[in-house]
């Protein structure tokens, strides 16, 4: 094993090489693909912790199949629900496409909810992970989002009275709920209107918040580390105490340096008579 | 520095006396890094940079978003709209059409009305009060129209004051906006949604709904008779149900649907709510701009 790496390389393995050190001369994108993938993670982490990344993959699954409908679709009430029919019917693997989307919006959210019941139940979302839950929630509510302005598109009677239900549901929230169920549909009552902003929201709107928080998501996982198993013998988590206490040690510290607080010396003198 | 050297001798030895700065004069720069009120020329184009391009953020969002915003929030505008003649309908109201015996007041049609939009499927039951149906004979499918037009002339004679109900009740449930069907068997509204059930007026029996159906405004107007304006805002163009039977075998006795409202329990009138927002008691306080 060791002897192959003695002698020249084979050409087109140097010539490999060359185009990845080109790139990530000026990029850096070897040691970013590092940093996010060869990550130590804490003994214990099982299939369980699987869940965000299928639940990645199903998004990036819904993104490619929904680019493609978007090919066929036709987002107008008169022509919409014959579209569809058409991409099930006529279009070659259409019915698969439409298929993996329809059914990939069922998994995602069925994945999604097992992600979140993960976290929970491990405990994964205590501190410093507050901020991953909390944009992991946004990630949900935007997933059910997508779920919803997805069914109208059909344009059937089952979508349409589905989401004439479910934009009720919005307007009954207090106060603000009738103006929400207003904008929901662009206007009193459901129209073209609707169905064209639904499908704005869907394809559009929405898919970029999901990339950006899917990103933030991401970094936030791949900076704070797998969380370890509550059960895990060996607990690396630090606790909040400490995380502070170590904070504003280093912020005095670097306010002494400026030397506009004066601090007492590493060892005292009372230290020194008690053998410290 | 060389004293002797030529260009370079002090100034003030060679025209009198000079007392100004000089170039050679060390003026120490005033060193601001500690004092945090003081604007730095950092501070001052970062402040100029977020500002600047909050104010063109805001330039470009501001048109965008109300634009998808605001116009949803436009108030609805109503008018009268001519769904035929009103005979067409009087002929089919009981005791002519298909409710049962002891029914006081008995669905005659569902219409598409076309509201804001026209995909919108809006639909009203038009409903009448009656007299007791019994006393009046059943339509013959051979009738002669004059035979037809005289038993009309005839029910109207009959109807009273308490009678004199034109409802028009719009098929959207008060609970979450599903459409309601007319059961005839059990003379109500039914939701096929949530279960929400309503008598033939529109009032609750039973589920989910914290309010009545909404209805809408109805009229019947004789249109070769020209109305002023104020007359028309009056209400004086309103036929009432008895003459508009005896006038309704002539075409030009419309029906007209307007505006919708909402009603309490008491059928009390309220402003149009949304469906689910109750229009009496404590939780009608949730929605104070609706």
């Amino acid at each position: 094993m060791a002897t192959k790496d003695i002698g020249p390389k084979n050409e087109l393995q140097q010539g490999a090489e060359a185009v990845v050190d080109y790139v990530d001369e000026r990029s850096g994108a070897t040691t970013g693909a590092r940093w996010m993938l060869f990550r130590n993670i804490p003994a214990g982490t099982s299939w369980f912790q699987t869940l965000g990344f299928t639940a990645m993959a199903l998004f990036g699954m819904q993104a490619i199949t929904g680019i493609i409908l978007a090919m066929y679709y036709k987002p107008d009430t008169t022509t919409a629900f014959g579209s569809i029919a058409h991409i099930t019917n006529e279009v070659t693997w259409g019915w698969l496409v439409r298929g993996m989307h329809k059914w990939g919006a069922s998994a995602m959210i069925i994945i999604v909810f097992l992600h979140m019941a993960r976290v929970f139940i491990w405990g994964a979302y205590k501190y410093p992970r507050e901020l991953t839950w909390v944009t992991g929630a946004m990630l949900l509510l935007m997933t059910m989002m997508m779920g919803l302005t997805g069914y109208l598109l059909v344009w059937d009677q089952k979508a349409y009275w589905a989401t004439v239900v479910a934009v009720n549901i919005f307007a009954g929230v207090p106060i603000l709920g009738p103006y929400i169920g207003d904008i929901l549909r662009a206007g009193p009552e459901f129209g073209p209107d609707t169905l064209s902003r639904f499908y704005s929201i869907h394809m559009l709107l929405i898919p970029i918040g999901i990339a950006t928080f899917i990103g933030l998501h991401l970094y936030f996982i791949v900076r704070l580390g797998i969380s370890e198993p509550p059960w895990a013998k060996r607990a690396l988590r630090v606790t909040r105490d400490e995380e502070d206490a170590r904070r504003n040690a280093a912020r005095d510290r670097q306010a002494g340096l400026k030397g506009s607080v004066s601090y007492p010396p590493a060892v005292t003198a009372d230290d020194q008579a008690v053998g410290r | 520095m060389a004293e002797d050297e030529p260009g370079n001798s002090t100034p003030g030895t060679q025209a009198g006396p000079y007392e100004g700065p000089r170039a050679t004069d060390f003026i120490p720069e005033p060193d601001h890094a500690d004092d945090p009120g003081y604007m730095t020329r950092t501070k001052f184009l970062s402040t100029v940079a977020i500002v600047g391009g909050g104010v063109l953020t805001a330039a470009i969002m501001v048109p965008v978003v109300g634009f998808a915003v605001a116009n949803p929030l436009k108030d609805e505008k109503w008018s009268w709209v001519d769904i035929g003649p009103a005979g067409d309908f009087l002929k089919n109201a009981p005791p002519y059409g298909n409710a049962t015996p002891s029914t006081k007041i008995g669905e005659v049609a569902s219409l598409a009305v076309s509201g804001s939009s026209p995909e919108a499927d809006r639909r009203i039951y038009v409903m009448f009060g009656l007299v007791d149906p019994t006393s009046k004979p059943l339509p013959g499918t051979d009738e002669s129209t004059a035979a037809f037009n005289a038993r009309f002339a005839k029910w109207a004679a009959s109807l009273t004051a308490a009678d004199m109900d034109l409802l028009g009740i719009w098929n959207r449930c008060a609970h979450l906006g599903c459409p309601v069907a007319y059961a005839p068997g059990s003379q109500g509204f039914i939701c096929p949604c949530h279960g929400g059930a309503y008598d033939s007026r529109g009032l609750v029996t039973g589920g989910p709904a914290p309010r009545p159906l909404d209805r809408v405004d109805m009229k019947i107007v004789n249109q070769s008779k020209q109305y002023t304006a104020d007359e028309i805002s009056t209400g004086k163009d309103r036929l009432t149900l008895a003459e508009a039977v005896a006038q309704s075998p002539n075409p030009k006795v419309r029906m007209l649907v307007g505006k919708a409202y909402s009603i309490s329990q008491a059928q009390q009138p309220f402003a149009l709510r949304g469906p689910g927002e109750p229009v009496t008691g404590t939780l009608a306080n949730l929605y104070p701009f609706a």
